[in-house]
């Protein structure tokens, strides 16, 4: 009995210990390894999707890297609620040394940044800096560790692994509700000239959670820890996919309608392209808590219209680009 | 007076004429046969004699490989006349048809429908780049033409204007992603996305910029001797300047609104034509023409074979191929001037 006490003591102190987020910590990461001395409390995100992580642990930056959109803030709908009536600084185009010193931080957020080394070795002089994850690539680090790596510098690790845990369930869930799907082939691809995301893209990470399978051909054409694969504009046979996405940032559509081999595919003589708008896009490319809760609400009854591989159940959103046989 | 001593007789021209059609032929044969996948000569005849729009077969051949060879054919030959025409009026053999302003023009003209109209199809860049190209060439000519006929002048005010387009598309480009993922691609050159259509538009544009380059090589030979003996055979000067100006802009507009702007062409086809037709205009536009088609129609079908992706765009291939042969050029002593 008292032998349980005692385990249940230590438990809940290692729990507390936990929750208390002790300081300092100490993250690798593909540049070295950053020791964060006290709970930050002026954190700079160079990271062009970074806010929405930060803001998702309940930690508004200072400042903040604008990515695209038409908020002032680069903020996008699904970070609004949380931005709140916080004016963050808002820095856009390349990273801007000069300015970040002058801001003071006490942290840097730069996972899926694009930061090289001489970048890091500068930012890391003005404050710690939190590079990608060792091995990841500039922006192949998942959402998850992300996430958990940006709730341990900032002290907010039990919120990450509430949120990471929150949003598994759901891709969990969906699998589960459509397990008649699961191992199919599915690629998020963007036109003009045409590539593809590979699994060291966040975009495909998520199309992994959904239990679809990236076509081995496409992994094969980008290379090892490459973050996506040009498509021969003569040779279209790794998008022979059963759900293919085409992301459009804007105006694409016109560019899907002028590949000639298009027409030829079996995606689109099934109905079984699915046009991802701009904002839905924007979610995907985020890949943030947020806008992963935003994408999955809109995507879902878009893949349904899709995976029945009939025509006659257009995709609603390639019926309203123009782009549905 | 050793200037009409000519020292590339005319059996050499014909022969290096003979020559370079013979090239075209044979890489036109290739593009059509060769590509990310190799075809075979039933493919080739059931994509043209039972053309089936679902095989994907059929359209590789027929609705990407043959507007591309006819675009790279019509391209090249626009951008070599131009470049040969730029150079035997400047009488610099730097001249091309990227350092009066005419890329950076249609450059200019893309973002602005990129960004204020919010034109994302290729096919319509078609007029925005043709309209920039009309405006800068212009200015260039309101800024640097005049009655003393100082071909200098132009070539300053060409570089003048290009850089600053240049900057104005940089400064845009950073304020607009969207706009950045459109252009960059546009921006490298390249003839995937040619289509029948496309080339039928221009056709009218090349047609014109053609006849005036015919008229315009002629006019160029009196030049060559030189701007008073010009004058003296009664030549207005501005206006073989303006004649010229009109048909590179027409010629190259329309190329760099079907393929972007693809670089080095115009530079590379004028010096080696120059190796074959010495001093007269005539000869150096024809042949330079005709080198523009071979080169652009090679580097397209580089570009297109597996090893490269299946995609590399043909100005990049164009530089990558001409870079090495301008070199052996001017180590060789290439005749670089006339």
């Amino acid at each position: 009995m008292l032998k349980h006490v005692g385990i249940a003591v230590l438990v809940s102190t290692m729990l507390a210990g936990a929750a208390r987020a002790d300081f300092p910590v100490s993250i690798p990461h593909a540049f070295g390894t950053t020791d964060v001395p006290a709970r930050p409390d002026r954190v700079v995100s160079i990271s062009l999707i970074g806010h929405d992580f930060l803001l998702a642990l309940g930690v508004t930056p200072i400042a903040l890297r604008k990515w695209y959109g038409t908020d002032p803030y680069g903020v996008w709908p699904w970070a609004q609620d949380d931005l709140g009536d916080a004016t963050p600084v808002v820095m856009q185009g390349e990273i801007d040394v000069e300015q970040i010193a002058l801001l003071k931080p006490d942290l840097i957020i730069a996972q899926w940044s694009g930061m090289s080394q001489s970048e890091y070795r500068i930012l890391s002089m003005i404050a710690p800096t939190l590079g990608p994850k060792p091995g990841a690539g500039d922006y192949g680090t998942p959402w998850q560790d992300m996430l958990r790596r940006i709730g341990m510098a900032t002290g907010t690790l039990d919120q990450a692994e509430e949120i990471v845990s929150g949003l598994d369930n759901r891709f969990a869930e969906f699998r589960d509700s459509q397990s008649n799907w699961q191992g199919t082939t599915a690629t998020m691809a963007w036109s003009g000239s045409v590539g593809a995301y590979t699994r060291h893209d966040l975009r495909g990470q998520f199309l992994e959670a959904l239990g679809f399978v990236i076509p081995q051909a496409i992994e094969d054409l980008a290379g090892s820890n490459e973050f996506y694969a040009t498509i021969a504009a003569e040779d279209y046979s790794p998008l022979d996919v059963d759900a293919l996405f085409w992301l459009d940032t804007g105006g694409q559509a016109a560019k899907l309608q002028a590949l000639p081999l298009r027409f030829t595919t079996r995606a689109y003589h099934e109905g079984r392209e699915i046009h991802i708008d701009p904002l839905l896009s924007a979610a995907l490319s985020h890949s943030s808590p947020q806008s992963l809760h935003f994408a999955l609400d809109a995507v879902v009854p878009l893949i349904e219209a899709a995976m029945d591989g009939d025509p006659a159940t257009p995709v609603p959103t390639s019926l309203a680009a123009g782009i549905a046989p | 007076m050793t200037v009409l001593a000519d020292p590339h007789p005319p059996a050499r021209r014909q022969r290096a004429l003979f020559r370079i059609l013979i090239l075209v032929a044979v890489l036109t044969v290739c593009a059509i046969f060769l590509g990310y996948q190799t075809r075979g000569f039933s493919d080739v005849a059931s994509a043209i004699f039972s053309y089936d729009p679902t095989s994907a077969d059929d359209v590789v051949l027929r609705d990407i490989r043959i507007p591309r060879i006819i675009g790279a054919l019509l391209g090249g030959a626009a951008l070599g006349a131009s470049g040969a025409l730029l150079q035997a009026m400047t009488r610099n053999p730097l001249a091309d048809p990227g350092i009066l302003g005419v890329n950076a023009g249609a450059a200019v003209g893309v973002v602005l429908s990129i960004i204020i109209l919010g034109i994302t199809n290729p096919a319509q860049y078609v007029w925005s780049a043709l309209i920039g190209c009309a405006v800068t060439s212009t200015l260039v000519f309101l800024i640097g033409g005049s009655k003393n006929a100082n071909p200098m002048r132009l070539l300053i005010a060409g570089a003048t204007v290009m850089v600053v387009s240049l900057a104005a598309i940089r400064a845009i480009l950073l304020l607009s992603r969207q706009t950045l993922d459109t252009y960059r691609f546009w921006v490298l050159g390249g003839l995937d996305g040619v289509t029948y259509d496309m080339v039928l538009a221009l056709a009218p544009f090349l047609v014109a910029g053609a006849v005036l380059t015919v008229v315009c090589s002629f006019w160029l030979n009196a030049l060559v001797l030189g701007v008073e003996m010009a004058r003296g055979l009664g030549l207005r000067i501005w206006l073989v300047q303006l004649t010229t100006l009109v048909a590179v802009v027409l010629l190259c507009g329309a190329t760099v609104s079907m393929a972007g702007p693809v670089a080095f062409v115009g530079l590379i086809s004028a010096h080696i034509a120059r190796g074959f037709a010495g001093g007269d205009a005539k000869w150096l536009v024809l042949l330079s023409a005709c080198l523009g088609a071979a080169l652009l129609l090679g580097a397209d079908l580089i570009g297109r074979l597996a090893m490269f992706g299946g995609n590399m765009q043909a100005g990049v291939m164009s530089a990558i191929i001409g870079g090495p042969v301008l070199i052996w050029m001017v180590r060789r002593q290439w005749p670089t001037h006339t």
